[in-house]
């Protein structure tokens, strides 16, 4: 009964087979397995779809089914190439390039190509069939045998059929001897050893009329100079032989010479033959066959190009040989052409490239300056961003006032980032290449207008720091700043800010005209009037407010007039309840200033001496001046200014404190005679003082330097008080006076931090140790600068 | 446009008062009524298990759920016991057979407080079909259907199977519908089976091979063979070792023992209502790995 069931269901599953294989029609064609897999909404079902036709492909691979190989290989391609694997057609690309059938050959070539690699050992069963192929009479046929040897040969490989590549390199047609150069570029590859068999050969390909072969022949070239020093050295010897005149008699090749060694009797005349291609290439006119957009074959010129590269290197001759026809390719000029293309690419890659050649040679890119300047007109960011760049790498002291103006008109219409990294460039390079003055302080002026609320605070503070040096134009620069300050708006906070410094600054020449040329005299009232809104206005940044408020309390120095000063201590006073604690501390101290210690407002407010101290190295070279010389004359001026600053305020510093002169002396006195510090330090040195031990810093001009040279102040203060050096406690509050603009701000309240320190400090406080004077001076400060240490005093 | 008047308006349909002040059902409408009165009650348990090549269960465990269809007219009240261990316990009836059920979920007609008070389930139920309970039960299984395989892996050239499908349950039940899939290389060609039951088929979609048996019998045993062609040239990446799938459905059994005590129906009316009771046993996430 058992048994009996058995068989009927082996007879039924046989049977199923049979159907089966009866039913199953011709497999489907590639184009409706790829409308299949692009139909499938899913990763997975798509791969439902490729597994089932990978079992049938499968079978039918079993069933030696050659009818149907090629289309199901193709279609097995097909699949790899969507990343499924297809190793199980391996063998049947074999068996395809073995078929006498061109169609099939093709697909067998072609999936040999994407399936095998000399990992595995299917690949060896290729050889034959590639040789057969290769000696075939049919082009196409051959072709297809060249195209796959180039792709996939092997060491093994190389070797058997370098003899076979070797004589179609000199085959009379050009399409198999293109394609044989390629292959003989992977053999040398693979195998550097065979190089010898093709280089007599290569001779020929250059002189090639057909372009094809040539950049084949080219790039065999290249690759054989790149692997081989010798081969190297043969193609460059040869050069310089012709132009020695010598073994010219030579160069006909024996035909019977097979053995080639280098420096052997083929003249190859490389260097010259490469710059005749490449003259007629660019001499030649308008070829409709070798155009792109314009410039004749630029695929074999570059080709060429590397290849000469190759062959200069280090070497005169050559290198005089090609330079002058070099001069007349010199990229630059067709990138110049390129730049008035209208496809955005070619434009934006022309930029690019001329950013890069500009470091070489800047005045052939001078010369497409106009074209670059257009360029930041362009709709496209990424081609205004390059041209912008490579706008301020062509700047210097010849162009700078074209090229600024541009680059403000730039500004004013250009995204907000732009404006900030455009507005910082421009201040750079106005500070490198300014022609005079006047025009630097108007340029910044029209960056900061131009710029808006977008402009970094570093302009502002390397715009302040320029008004302060230029100690001669303040008459005119107070002028500029009057003008410019009553036209700021709320969307210009960076200008306001600088404006109201200098007016606050330099307001006394203001009142009194001395200010620019054909300036009206304005009154005091006007100049108070004028920073009411300021202060007032809800739109206005806290920053904005810090520089208004302290530029007010400064022109209460500088102004006569009753009324106008009665304002600004009311509306000093007002910020004494300001919701901002910066403002408002600095209101109740101001204040402090009005009422209980008027008699040391006009020496604390007193104006600032120039500041010398500057980034060094900051900014580019462009090439005019070397980066070196340019950080070597940084510190000489830093130097030579800071002792005479010292100088200078060093009185006022005395004034300030009345009669402290006589104790001066019982300080200064018991490290007198370290007092001849080196005169002539830079910002270098004076760190490095810092460093010193703490007899040094009892000096009062070594203080009054480093504080003005703009040393870290944050140091100076931990050397004071490590030191408990009064000088050192005056000149912070000082500097603290000056500098309290509020990029500062963070190191304004570390200095407020610093002096509470100080002040608290127990041989202060202590009366016992001090003067009178000082512990009067002591208490004052306390008293008006750390409202909050009151208490404890 | 639109104001806001004074005036007042009635609602068309008076409110009800909310339902926990009635203790009305939401979930069943009143005025039901059927000719014949009947209630379906199917416990259908799912057997999740894993088992290594050695015959070892890894992890095994039992879902099941008891399901309802309900034609009874008016508002009937219905109680079902079960043969729970924990109420058998507390009733002095420890001895006899019971099962201890875990993670019971119910629907939310049942009435809980009465359930963790005695562990009497008591509901009215809704109109037609709901799941009443479900449960899970921790426990170690034997395997149902048990599946030995050798494969013979001959590279390059081919694979062979030979699959050995025993049922370990008790010979009066029957398991229906039983696939047994055996996953088998992705590049393997030319299929060839032999087997003394069913029909096997190989389904390239889900590189597997899938033995179809329409009712086999428990404490049999059957067999299968397999073979297939393998390419040549083997495949870079390795195939991984995929289990066994095995589907199958077992009526009038359950692995875990529950069973129905009783289902009561109480109606005001008193009429005389038929339950129905029908047990299923089935494959859940059910796999043996192959050595």
């Amino acid at each position: 009964m058992n048994a009996a069931l058995d068989t009927v269901s082996g007879i039924r599953q046989v049977f199923n087979e049979a159907v089966e294989r009866v039913k199953s029609p011709t497999p489907i064609r590639l184009r409706d397995l790829i409308r299949q897999i692009r139909a499938a909404r899913t990763a997975a079902e798509e791969r439902q779809v490729v597994n089932k036709e990978c079992a049938l492909i499968r079978s039918t691979f079993r069933d030696e089914d050659s009818v149907w190989r090629c289309r199901n290989v193709a279609k097995l391609l097909y699949i790899h190439m969507l990343g499924y694997p297809a190793h199980f057609g391996q063998l049947e690309c074999m068996k395809l390039s073995a078929s006498p059938r061109f169609t099939d050959k093709r697909i067998g070539y072609l999936g040999a190509m994407m399936l095998l690699d000399e990992r595995q050992d299917v690949h060896l069963l290729l050889t034959h069939s590639l040789k057969t192929d290769l000696n075939s009479s049919t082009q196409f046929v051959v072709g297809l045998a060249l195209c796959a040897l180039g792709t996939i040969a092997s060491p093994e490989m190389s070797r058997d059929l370098a003899g076979e590549i070797e004589r179609l390199i000199k085959s009379s047609n050009a399409y198999i001897r293109k394609k044989a150069a390629l292959c003989a570029f992977r053999i040398i590859t693979k195998v550097p050893d065979l190089m010898e068999i093709f280089l007599p050969a290569t001779r020929q390909l250059l002189t090639e009329k057909n372009h094809g072969v040539l950049i084949a022949g080219v790039i065999l070239i290249t690759r054989m100079c790149e692997i081989s020093q010798d081969t190297l050295q043969h193609f460059k010897k040869q050069s310089r032989s012709r132009d020695g005149g010598v073994s010219l008699g030579r160069s006909i090749p024996d035909p019977e010479d097979k053995v080639t060694s280098p420096g052997g009797p083929y003249v190859v005349n490389l260097v010259p033959n490469l710059v005749r291609i490449l003259k007629n290439l660019i001499m030649a006119g308008y070829s409709p066959e070798h155009d792109v957009s314009g410039v004749s074959d630029p695929f074999l010129q570059v080709k060429i190009l590397r290849l000469l590269r190759l062959l200069g290197r280090n070497d005169d001759d050559a290198s005089e040989a090609m330079n002058d026809m070099l001069a007349q390719v010199l990229a630059v000029n067709i990138l110049g052409r390129f730049l008035l293309n209208t496809d955005k690419n070619i434009r934006y890659v022309a930029l690019n490239t001329l950013l890069k050649t500009v470091q070489a040679d800047i005045g052939a890119v001078q010369r497409h300056r106009g074209t670059i300047v257009e360029c930041l007109k362009d709709p496209d960011v990424t081609i205004q961003k390059r041209a912008m760049e490579l706008c301020f790498a062509l700047l210097n002291g010849n162009n700078i006032r074209s090229i600024m103006k541009e680059l403000i008109a730039f500004i004013e219409v250009s995204d907000s980032e732009f404006q900030a990294v455009c507005s910082s460039k421009c201040v750079i390079a106005a500070e490198k290449f300014a022609p005079n003055v006047r025009w630097h302080v108007e340029t910044l002026l029209q960056v900061l207008r131009a710029a808006g609320n977008n402009v970094r605070d570093d302009v502002v503070a390397s715009t302040i720091q320029l008004l302060t040096e230029v100690v001669q134009q303040h008459s005119y620069v107070v002028g500029e700043m009057w003008s410019a300050l009553r036209s700021a708006t709320a969307q210009h906070q960076p200008l306001l800010q600088v404006t109201v410094w200098g007016v606050g600054e330099y307001g006394d020449m203001l009142v009194t005209g001395q200010a620019s040329d054909s300036q009206v005299k304005v009154s005091e009232e006007e100049i108070v009037a004028q920073f009411e809104p300021i202060l007032g206005s809800s739109q206005m940044s806290i920053v904005t407010k810090e520089f208004a408020l302290m530029s007010l309390m400064k022109l209460s120095a500088r102004l006569t007039d009753q009324s106008a000063l009665k304002t600004i201590q009311h509306l000093v006073n007002g910020f004494g309840c300001h919701l901002n604690v910066e403002l408002q501390q600095r209101g109740v101290e101001f204040s402090q200033l009005f009422t209980r210690h008027d008699a040391l407002r006009p020496a604390l407010l007193e104006r600032m001496p120039p500041m010398e101290a500057r980034a060094s190295g900051r900014g580019l070279t462009n090439g005019t001046a070397a980066p070196a010389a340019s950080v070597a004359a940084t510190p000489a001026p830093v130097a030579a200014a800071a002792p005479a600053a010292a100088q200078s305020n060093s009185s006022a510093l005395l004034d300030l404190l009345g009669g402290m002169d006589s104790d001066v002396s019982d300080v200064v006195a018991p490290v007198a005679p370290t007092a001849a510090a080196p005169p002539a330090a830079s910002n270098m040195d004076l760190l490095d003082l810092l460093g010193k031990k703490s007899g040094v810093w009892r000096i009062k001009d070594d203080w009054l330097r480093v504080v003005f040279a703009g040393v870290c102040i944050e140091k100076v203060a931990q050397v004071a008080i490590r030191d408990k050096s009064w000088y050192g406690f005056v000149c912070i509050v000082r500097y603290f006076l000056w500098f309290l603009h509020p990029s500062n701000l963070k190191l304004v309240s570390s200095i407020r931090m610093y002096m509470t320190c100080m002040l608290t400090q127990s041989h202060w406080g202590g009366v016992s140790a001090l003067t009178p004077f000082k512990c009067r001076s002591v208490w004052v400060f306390h008293k008006f600068l750390c409202p909050l240490c009151a208490a404890r005093s | 446009m639109m104001y806001i008047t004074q005036e007042s308006h009635k609602l068309e349909v008076a409110p009800r008062p909310p339902m926990a002040v009635t203790n009305a059902v939401h979930w069943r409408s009143e005025g039901i009524k059927y000719r014949k009165n009947e209630v379906f009650l199917d416990v259908i348990e799912s057997v999740n298990l894993l088992a290594n090549s050695n015959g070892n269960v890894l992890r095994s465990e039992i879902v099941g759920s008891i399901k309802m269809r309900v034609y009874l007219s008016g508002m009937p009240e219905l109680r079902l016991g079960l043969n729970d261990k924990v109420l058998f316990e507390s009733t002095g009836r420890g001895k006899s057979k019971s099962v201890e059920l875990e993670d019971t979920k119910f629907h939310q007609c049942v009435r809980l407080s009465r359930f963790e008070n005695d562990r009497t389930i008591s509901f009215i139920p809704p109109d037609g079909d709901f799941e009443l309970m479900s449960y899970r039960l921790n426990t170690h299984v034997k395997p149902l259907i048990w599946i030995e395989s050798v494969i013979e892996r001959h590279a390059h050239s081919r694979v062979e199977y030979m699959v050995k499908a025993k049922s370990q349950f008790k010979r009066r039940s029957t398991a229906n519908n039983v696939e047994i899939i055996i996953p088998v290389p992705t590049d393997a060609d030319s299929p060839k089976f032999k087997t003394t039951i069913g029909s096997v088929k190989y389904v390239p979609e889900k590189t597997c091979i899938v033995w179809s048996i329409k009712s086999f019998p428990g404490g049999k045993e059957y067999l299968m063979r397999a073979h297939f062609g393998l390419p040549s040239v083997v495949a870079e990446e390795v195939d991984g070792r995929p289990p066994i799938n095995v589907r199958f459905e077992i009526p009038y059994f359950t692995t875990s023992g529950i069973q129905v005590r009783y289902l009561k129906i109480i109606e005001k009316s008193g009429y005389q209502a038929l339950p129905w009771v029908r047990y299923i046993t089935q494959n859940g996430d059910y796999q043996l790995r192959t050595q």
